[in-house]
C-alpha cells in the first residue's frame, strides 16, 4: 500500500510540474512566423495595401486568412463583454444604470442588451423574493408571538 | 556653498528633477493577432498620444492607409481624403494605455494604485518575493466589487512591470499580459514588446503581440496630429 501511495505521489508531482505559472511568458515566436514575413514585406514597401500584397503574395495572405475586407485590429471590444465584463452582470449589479451603460457602450447591440436586461430582471426577482420571504417570516413570527 | 545654494540643492533641485512631467508619446507600431479561429491580422503604422489632449491617433499604413482617432469613448476612422468613414464605441481608455501610464510614471502598478482622493477599486492583497521578481496580488477593495472584478496578479522585475494576469470573479484566468524589451527614452521606461493573451469562457485563446519601434518622447513637431481635429465630412456609410 505504501509503495502504491509513493508511486501516486510521484506521479502527482510529475503532472504538477507541467502546470504553468500564468505569469511566466510562453514563447509565441512560432505563432507569428508568417505574420513576421508579411510585416517585412510592408516595411520594405510602405505603400503596399492588402490588395497589393494579395497580388504579390496571394498564398501568404490566404494562409493567414487575410483578405481585402480585413480591418485593423485597433479598439476591438467584445460587445457581449462591455468594458471586459459580461453584459449580464452589468444589469445584475447596476440595474437600469447597467442597461443604459451597455446601451451606450455597445451602440445598442441587441444581444448584449438582452443579456443585461436578463441580469436586471434576475436581480429584481431575487430582491423581491428576499423581500417577500422577510415579510412572510415577520408575519409568521408576529402570529406565533401573538396572545390571540 | 552659501545658505541659499544649500537650500536650493536640498529642497528645490530634487523636486525639479523627480517631478519632471512627460506629455507626448510617438512610436512606430505593429500589432499582430492570432485569433482562436486560426486566422491572423496585422496592423501597422504610427501612434501619437498627448496626455493633455487625451486623443490617441493612429496613422495606419496597413491593412489600409487611414487615420484612427480615439477620443472619449468613440473611435473615428478617417480615410486618406480626410472623410470620416466610421465611428464606433470603444473601451480603449487613454488613461489605461501603456503609453499614458509610462508618461505619468504609473506603469509599474498599471495605474491600480489610487491617486489622492480617488476611490480605490483594487487594493493590495498579497506581496510575494520570488526568484523571478516581486508578485503583487490585487483584490477588489469592496465586497460588492468582488462579484464582478476578479483578482489581478502582477509581477515586477527590477521595479518594471513584467507580467499581469487577470482573473474573473470565479478565479479563472481571462487575460495574460507580458511587458518585455524595455527602452529608456528621456527617462521614460517603456516596454517595446507587449503580448496579450485573451482567454474566452470556452477556453479559446486570442494572442496579440504589439511591437513599438522608434519611441519618441515629448516631440515638438507634428502638433496638428497630436491635436487631431475630427473632420466634419462623413461618408455615406458613416452617416447610417
Amino acid at each position: 500500500m505504501t509503495r502504491i501511495l509513493t508511486i501516486f505521489f510521484c506521479v502527482c508531482i510529475y503532472v504538477c510540474s507541467f502546470a504553468k505559472e500564468p505569469l511566466q511568458n510562453e514563447d509565441f515566436t512560432s505563432e507569428f512566423k508568417k505574420l513576421n514575413q508579411l510585416e517585412s514585406i510592408i516595411m520594405a514597401n510602405p505603400n503596399f495595401t492588402v490588395d497589393s500584397v494579395i497580388k504579390e503574395q496571394p498564398q501568404l495572405l490566404k494562409d493567414l486568412g487575410i483578405n481585402s475586407e480585413t480591418k485593423s485590429n485597433i479598439g476591438d471590444d467584445d460587445p457581449m463583454k462591455p468594458a471586459g465584463f459580461p453584459a449580464f452582470w452589468w444589469g445584475f449589479c447596476l440595474g437600469i444604470w447597467g442597461i443604459l451603460i451597455v446601451y451606450l457602450i455597445t451602440d445598442n447591440n441587441k444581444a448584449a442588451l438582452n443579456k443585461t436586461v436578463k441580469g436586471c430582471i434576475t436581480a429584481t426577482a431575487i430582491g423581491l423574493g428576499v423581500y417577500v420571504i422577510a415579510i412572510v417570516g415577520s408575519l409568521i413570527a408576529a402570529a406565533a408571538t401573538s396572545p390571540y | 556653498m552659501n545658505f541659499r545654494t544649500f537650500l536650493f540643492l536640498t529642497f528645490l533641485l530634487p523636486s525639479i528633477s523627480f517631478g519632471q512631467q512627460f506629455y507626448r508619446f510617438r512610436a512606430d507600431v505593429s500589432i499582430k493577432d492570432k485569433l482562436s479561429n486560426g486566422s491572423y491580422r496585422l496592423t501597422m503604422g504610427k501612434i501619437y498620444y498627448d496626455k493633455i489632449y487625451k486623443k490617441i491617433v493612429y496613422k495606419l499604413i496597413f491593412p489600409k492607409k487611414e487615420t484612427m482617432v480615439v477620443q472619449d469613448t468613440t473611435m473615428f476612422s478617417i480615410n486618406d481624403k480626410n472623410i470620416v468613414t466610421g465611428t464606433t464605441r470603444t473601451f480603449l481608455i487613454p488613461e489605461f494605455t501603456a503609453f499614458h501610464l509610462a508618461l505619468t510614471g504609473q506603469l509599474s502598478d498599471y495605474g491600480l494604485r489610487p491617486k489622492n482622493n480617488e476611490k480605490a477599486i483594487y487594493k493590495i492583497g498579497k506581496v510575494e518575493k520570488t526568484p523571478t521578481g516581486v508578485i503583487t496580488t490585487w483584490v477588489a477593495s469592496e465586497e460588492q466589487y468582488k462579484k464582478v472584478f476578479g483578482n489581478i496578479r502582477m509581477q515586477t522585475v527590477n521595479k518594471r512591470l513584467d507580467a499581469m494576469v487577470f482573473y474573473n470573479a470565479k478565479g479563472v484566468v481571462v487575460s495574460q499580459q507580458y511587458f518585455k524589451k524595455y527602452v529608456n527614452v528621456k527617462g521614460v521606461e517603456f516596454p517595446t514588446e507587449v503580448t496579450m493573451v485573451s482567454i474566452s469562457e470556452k477556453g479559446e485563446k486570442n494572442i496579440q503581440l504589439t511591437t513599438y519601434k522608434n519611441v519618441t518622447i515629448d516631440q515638438n513637431t507634428e502638433d496638428e496630429i497630436y491635436r487631431y481635429k475630427i473632420p466634419l465630412t462623413k461618408s455615406a456609410a458613416a452617416k447610417k
